[in-house]
């Protein structure tokens, strides 16, 4: 499966600390691996739109296509920490 | 409804535009944690009330004065015109509310032909994007006891889905191909 990364999904993850990267990152192998992991606790959100916890508060959002994964968004779910 | 998007944001000064986005936030329950920020934005700024009313004609023009299809578009024109991340939340928020906040059919099909039946022609798409959006569905339809998106988030989704209509994205066949690219990138500044 594909993995496709948008801009705005990169500068997302630019933005979090080094650890918080990590948790990203260790996310990523898994929902490559397999997306229904329940670490991920992975939901469908609307239609074409899931998320997954990297952490506590950050929140990966998704779309899965036939060949592809798009990774559209991430950040923390708090409207101040996510500026 | 008769008063167009454009007639809203005319109508408002910065303070009660906040202050109307605030009300409306929370009677449905969304987060208005930014409302401070953009307060001060449109304070520090004036001139960004002006760009709003400006953008804000030009999607009222195009919209053939529907409110809603007047927002998606002025939304759509501030992010092209990269306007600030608290007035686009904001706005987001503000469109959010104006669907989320009609009155939502139930699910039996009599009441819903019964409604059909009633609802003014104008109305239609509105009704239609509840309907179809995504976004909108989903906000509606979280589940109980799940945080719903906050306006960042759905502001960042969209972003995101134009990337991808647009072209700027990356495509990656293994996951650790991926996240080097993600540290090299990060750690480099800026998006190419």
């Amino acid at each position: 499966m594909i993995l496709r990364q948008t801009e705005r999904f990169l500068k997302a993850y630019a933005s979090l600390t080094a650890d918080e990267q990590r948790q990203v990152d260790t996310r990523l192998r898994l929902l490559a691996e397999d997306p229904r992991h329940p670490s991920l606790r992975a939901q469908k959100w609307a239609e074409d739109i899931w998320y997954a916890r990297a952490s506590r508060d950050i929140r990966l959002f998704y779309e899965v296509h036939e060949d592809h994964y798009l990774l559209v968004d991430m950040g923390h779910h708090d409207i101040e920490r996510s500026k | 409804m008769t008063t167009t998007f454009l007639q809203l944001v005319e109508q408002l000064s910065p303070s009660d535009l906040v202050a109307r986005i605030q009300q409306d936030a929370q009677s449905v329950g969304l987060n208005t944690d930014a409302l401070p920020r953009l307060a001060q934005l449109l304070a520090d700024h004036p001139t960004v009330g002006e760009k709003v009313k400006q953008l804000a004609a030009q999607a009222d023009a195009a919209s053939g004065g529907d409110e809603i299809t007047g927002l998606q578009l002025f939304l759509s024109s501030v992010a092209a015109d990269r306007a600030s991340i608290e007035l686009f939340s904001a706005a987001a928020m503000w469109a959010i509310i104006l669907v989320a906040g009609r009155p939502s059919p139930p699910a039996p099909y009599a009441r819903l032909d019964q409604l059909m039946a009633r609802l003014p022609e104008d109305e239609l798409p509105a009704v239609e994007r509840a309907i179809t959006d995504p976004l909108v569905r989903g906000l509606l339809n979280t589940p109980e006891g799940e945080d719903p998106l906050t306006a960042v988030e759905i502001a960042g989704i969209l972003e995101g889905k134009r990337d991808a209509a647009a072209g700027r994205f990356r495509d990656f066949q293994n996951v650790e191909d991926l996240i080097a690219d993600l540290h090299a990138r990060a750690a480099g500044g800026k998006p190419e």
